[in-house]
């Protein structure tokens, strides 16, 4: 009887445990998708107000952009979330279009939406891949940074997406530099 | 009049018996594990074993039984027992937290919509952009656009 019982509060505490984890990262996840959707809306009241037009290029862009990573969070793991992301901001193409938008926007108020989408973004990829940072850089202290010289890729490194987000971000900031309107816009 | 004649020529399909409540109770009882709400299930599950033991088990039984709970408690079963009431704890938490995050997001809509409603002279925007696979990327991600999880993109 007791062992029956003992099976039986086993199970369910394991099963308890199992449902507060999925709950907690739905609403991580929520969290950040109501990040996004907020940046996107005022997007939107910045093409109504007029400081951006519909048809120009950087807004469709960012939208898209936004967009996209709306969809990643709400239909995907956080495992295939992260990978994704990874692949998204390290890869060529999304650097140069990138570029292309910092040579492009030049409105303090579009920038600080920019600015902010990537601090969402890279608070994803950070919140979501702790013990995968942890373990690569716990790798690279015991074997070298350069372990992966010349060698294949076995795990992604958020890192590197983190680092690419980071830059584009100082990028972006420092073209509105000497631009006194930029304070206003983020506040 | 014709609803009424049928009823009372099948009196079976319209009695509620321990079946249909059998049936009812696990279907709801399902749907709380499966949405996650844990604690009224768990809450649901103590009450019922609780009933069954007061009322099924012989008096005289009652007592070791409770030896055996107490018993079972002090060993390493206690720390699962422990593990049990702190995940509830934690989900009542996670509740608390998730009806915050709504009640923002609400206010944060409500303020858009009153500056949309007293903000003057505003252009219109002619193309909706939903997250709902318009963009570029859309390949990259899998088909299933509608998932069931809850506060899909607006």
């Amino acid at each position: 009887m007791s062992l029956l019982v003992s099976m039986f509060v086993i199970t369910t505490s394991m099963y308890c445990l199992f449902l507060l984890i999925r709950e907690y990262n739905q609403l991580v996840f929520t969290r950040f998708r109501y990040r996004y959707f907020a940046l996107r809306d005022e997007l939107a009241l910045l093409v109504m107000t007029g400081h951006i037009m519909e048809s120009s290029w950087e807004y469709q862009h960012i939208v898209r952009t936004i967009n996209f990573h709306i969809s990643a969070v709400e239909t995907m793991s956080i495992t295939d979330v992260v990978s994704l992301l990874i692949r998204y901001h390290t890869s060529e193409d999304g650097k140069r279009k990138v570029r292309y938008l910092i040579r492009r926007v030049d409105d303090p108020a579009v920038v600080s939406i920019l600015v902010r989408y990537m601090g969402v973004t890279q608070d994803l990829l950070r919140r979501n891949s702790r013990c995968q940072i942890v373990m690569i850089r716990a790798v690279k202290r015991l074997f070298g940074p350069d372990i992966r010289q010349g060698k294949h890729e076995f795990v992604q490194n958020p890192n590197e997406a983190i680092n690419a987000i980071e830059q584009s971000k100082s990028d972006l900031l420092a073209t509105v530099k000497n631009d006194s309107r930029y304070p206003m816009a983020v506040a | 009049m014709a609803k009424q004649t049928k009823a009372s020529e099948n009196p079976a399909s319209t009695r509620y018996g321990g079946w249909d409540f059998a049936r009812d109770f696990s279907t709801q009882f399902f749907a709380l594990l499966n949405t996650g709400r844990i604690f009224p299930a768990l809450l649901v599950l103590l009450a019922l074993l609780m009933l069954l033991f007061g009322v099924r088990m012989p008096t005289e039984e009652l007592a070791p039984l409770s030896n055996h709970l107490l018993d079972a408690l002090s060993g390493w079963t206690g720390v699962f027992f422990l593990l049990l009431v702190v995940t509830n704890c934690g989900w009542m938490l996670v509740f608390h937290e998730r009806d915050k995050l709504h009640q923002q997001e609400i206010k944060r809509l409500t303020d858009i919509r009153s500056q949309l409603m007293h903000g003057g002279d505003m252009t219109l925007i002619k193309e909706h952009r939903s997250s709902d696979g318009e963009q570029q990327e859309g390949y990259l991600l899998p088909s299933q656009q509608h998932s069931s999880r809850e506060g899909g993109s607006p």
